[in-house]
């Protein structure tokens, strides 16, 4: 089943390839975000299958926008996606209801397994 | 003084362990191998760790700033041209759609290249650092080099220590330079955490 995803990243390239790896595996980017305020206005506008999830950005770090996102839906299914591989970052982020955690560098197939996980469950 | 002889071996090591994680992202976004120069530390007055003023090439640069802590990713311009190309090419089937956005290429892959010198300093600190969203300069090496110590939260004492460490890939003929500059606060975090 095709997803629909948010992208939340403060990086136009890293937007731009999560966008075009995306589309090769036939899923669609219905917003992107690069701020708390902005992810939670496009979930509240999109209510999208998927967000996937940076951890730097601009106005409130990516887990301050995972517990406001899944505040705003328990379910909320969220795929963070950063270069902080810090093992104490790990736990925050699943204590925070991350739904799986993508370290950049990522290859078109890496994001294409971690999606097509999405897609099936 | 702020971080005795043995503080500073152990920084060293932490930041080769951390440099050598992020040079093999580095290589695998590239598609080439980089090497790493040697790694200088100083330390003492702010003032005096800055890169003297002289005219020299145009360079593209990432800063970062953490608590305490900011990170300055520069490249020569046509390093920064190649490393981006070399991304793009590597990373997307539309390479040519990615027109205008080196720099923020050469940002993003900055990023990917420091996080595993953050998470170690994180983890010897025993704090969470993020990184905050890089700010893409480009200009002479000396005046990146000042905006990144202007981002420098210092304390009263105005003491700072300053890392750089070259990089390099003959492959790709480009080079860069990490400088990691410290507030007197968090280096003597780490002084605590790596000093027993």
């Amino acid at each position: 089943m095709p997803l629909r995803i948010l992208v939340v990243d403060d990086s136009v390239v890293a937007r731009g390839l999560i966008q075009e790896f995306a589309e090769c595996f036939g899923h669609q980017i219905v917003a992107e975000a690069a701020t708390l305020p902005e992810a939670v206005a496009a979930y509240q506008s999109h209510r999208p299958d998927l967000v996937t999830l940076d951890l730097s950005l601009a106005e409130g770090d990516g887990l301050a926008v995972l517990k406001a996102l899944r505040r705003l839906e328990p379910k909320a299914r969220i795929l963070v996606i950063s270069g902080n591989v810090q093992q104490a970052v790990h736990e925050k982020v699943q204590e925070a209801g991350a739904a799986g955690f993508l370290s950049k560098p990522f290859t078109l197939s890496d994001l294409g397994r971690a999606l097509t996980r999405f897609s099936q469950g | 003084m702020i971080l005795s002889d043995t503080v500073q071996q152990h920084l060293r090591r932490l930041m080769r362990t951390g440099m050598d994680s992020g040079l093999a992202r580095l290589a695998n976004i590239s598609g080439a191998p980089w090497q790493a120069g040697e790694l200088s530390i100083r330390q003492g007055p702010a003032e005096g760790l800055r890169l003297p003023q002289a005219a020299g090439p145009q360079h593209c640069g990432a800063i970062f700033t953490m608590p305490g802590g900011v990170f300055l990713a520069t490249f020569p311009e046509a390093s920064a041209a190649a490393v981006a190309g070399a991304f793009f090419k590597g990373f997307s089937k539309r390479p040519d759609a990615w027109k205008g956005k080196g720099p923020d290429a050469v940002a993003e892959i900055a990023n990917i290249v420091l996080n595993p010198v953050v998470n170690l300093l994180g983890d010897a600190a025993l704090m969470i650092i993020f990184l905050s969203p890089p700010e893409v300069r480009q200009g002479e090496m000396n005046l990146l080099d000042e905006e990144a110590f202007g981002k420098l939260l210092l304390r009263e004492d105005g003491q700072a220590v300053r890392a750089d460490i070259q990089i390099a890939s003959a492959e790709l003929r480009a080079s860069g330079a990490i400088s990691m500059l410290l507030n007197s606060a968090l280096a003597g975090l780490l002084a605590e955490s790596l000093g027993a």
